[in-house]
């Protein structure tokens, strides 16, 4: 008979295991021979390579990130603006929503090359890039969000005088808050992916470009590193979102930590 | 309708609804005369209109024909002298207890230290002086309806509009909120339009219980309730309690609706 162990202990322990265990079993797989390491290098030899070229890395990292976040910025204010005016503007609802939908079947990495023309080599591709694919889960979320009030919460909001900015502000737009922050984390993902296949199409610094370049090289620990790096930086970027929204919506029932109930 | 001493009137009012067969007709001809102050008790079977009818006085759904007047003038749009109790307490998740409340005063821009006071005497009145700083997600049916009870008192305004508020709560809890009820309006007397389809509670709250009949609405009864206040629970268990109750009944069944 065991104690059991502490709950935060265990959170943490059970995904670590596996991990660790893959890590020592990719390392003696690649060092005993087993896989040549031009193929899979040893994660020893990954991290080596971070260390290594750190500094360049970094400055790659810094500039990924300006990318991934400058277009979940633009996809998060275009994204809620149109949603609003979806919700607000019946016509546009009817002439322009259903185009913005049908527009997404076109799979944007293929029209990457053309902003590239459009655009140039700059940051302004990679950023158009990352906010066309990243803004339409925000725009359908939002709208959702926006669209699920009762007519009845209105009607209060009408008794009381409040008029349609009033309704907006004190209403649909806290109600949207757990839809909105839903599409942010969809959206936050799809950023990096569209900074990563912007880059891969031109461009000359970004972790795509490294991608792209130590692939060239056939340099598979630095392909691993960058792969690293830019994992990371998802996974960051996803967490500050993730964060953003316990502390926004801390009232919805998907952060509530535990139900608290009182009896009348 | 300028009368003063009336605090709602209604004459031939009318809704019809479109739809794929032609149109239901919601209500007819309704007219209604409520004086200032008076407790009146809209009693019906589910789908006679009586929210609709509700809606309508607060100005908040378009009459198909008829004319609404409140404190004398035509309701043209919605009225905001007025608390509203839905039947879904209609509170905000993302508000404490006291900020739900406290929405009417943001609203209307009330002074907001006077209407904080208010708000927290209002809830301290129905027991629910310890939750101000709660989520409406931590706290049960009943003690929700009280909050939004209290928002659509903070206001003082001089109507009160009740649809169907304690219709999903369980007896008991029904009980203790028409106490409380009663309490808030003796206490601040102000005109109030209470929806149920309870009889027993139409005449424990009412001055006056007017009967529906089923769609399409009408206006079948008037029945004035004689008993003095404030009433406790155990008026229910009276003859004369009993003899209301009976003659309810009977207008209801006379429409066939209880068969």
């Amino acid at each position: 008979m065991s104690k059991a162990l502490p709950r935060s202990f265990t959170d943490f322990l059970y995904p670590t295991v596996p991990f660790v265990a893959v890590v020592v079993a990719w390392e003696g797989a690649s060092r005993g021979g087993l896989i040549a390491p031009y193929l899979l290098p040893a994660p020893s030899d990954v991290v080596a390579k971070l260390v290594e070229a750190r500094a360049s890395l970094l400055a790659h990292t810094l500039i990924t990130a300006v990318e991934i976040v400058l277009s979940f910025l633009v996809a998060l204010v275009v994204g809620v603006a149109l949603a609003v005016a979806v919700v607000y503007v019946r016509p546009l609802e009817k002439a322009v929503y259903p185009w913005i939908v049908a527009s997404q079947v076109i799979p944007k990495v293929a029209i990457a090359p053309l902003f590239i023309v459009w655009f140039g080599f700059g940051l302004a591709p990679k950023v158009i890039i990352g906010f066309l694919i990243a803004f339409f889960p925000i725009l359908v979320d939002t709208v959702i969000g926006l669209r699920s009030v009762e007519a009845e919460s209105i009607y209060l909001m009408q008794s009381m005088g409040a008029g349609r900015w009033l309704s907006f502000l004190r209403l649909r737009l806290p109600n949207a808050a757990p839809n909105i922050f839903a599409g942010m984390k969809v959206a936050i993902t799809l950023a990096t992916v569209g900074a990563i296949v912007a880059e891969f199409v031109g461009a000359n610094e970004g972790l795509g470009y490294i991608l792209l370049f130590a692939n060239g090289i056939v340099d598979t620990k630095l392909l691993f590193a960058a792969l690293t790096l830019i994992s990371l930086l998802a996974l960051a970027l996803y967490l500050v979102v993730g964060a953003l929204e316990r502390v926004v919506i801390r009232w919805h029932v998907s952060t509530r930590s535990q139900p608290i109930s009182f009896s009348a | 309708m300028g009368d003063v001493g009336e605090a709602v009137h209604a004459s031939g009012v009318r809704k019809s609804y479109p739809s794929r067969t032609g149109s239901i007709v919601a209500l007819v001809d309704v007219d209604l005369s409520i004086k200032s102050q008076e407790f009146v008790s809209i009693l019906g079977p589910s789908g006679c209109g009586k929210s609709t009818l509700l809606m309508i006085i607060a100005g908040l759904v378009p009459a198909t024909a008829g004319t609404v007047h409140v404190g004398g003038r035509p309701v043209v749009k919605p009225i905001t002298d007025v608390g509203i109790v839905f039947q879904r307490d209609l509170l905000f998740d993302w508000r404490t207890v006291l900020g739900n409340v406290m929405l009417q005063a943001e609203i209307r821009k009330l002074d907001r230290k006077k209407a904080q006071a208010r708000a927290l005497a209002l809830l301290e009145q129905v027991g629910l002086g310890g939750f101000s700083d709660h989520r409406p997600w931590e706290l049960s049916g009943g003690m929700r309806q009280r909050v939004a009870l209290c928002r659509a008192l903070l206001h003082e305004a001089s109507l009160l509009l009740l649809d169907e508020p304690f219709g999903a709560l369980d007896a008991m809890t029904r009980d203790e909120m028409n106490l409380d009820l009663q309490r808030l309006w003796w206490t601040e007397r102000r005109t109030a339009v209470f929806i149920t389809h309870s009889i027993p509670e139409a005449i424990f709250l009412s001055d006056r219980v007017i009967v529906m009949s089923p769609r399409p609405g009408r206006v079948v009864a008037e029945i004035p309730i004689e008993l003095p206040r404030p009433r406790t629970l155990a008026i229910r268990d009276g003859d004369v309690f009993a003899e209301y109750q009976r003659q309810i009944r009977k207008v209801i069944e006379t429409m066939d609706v209880l068969s």
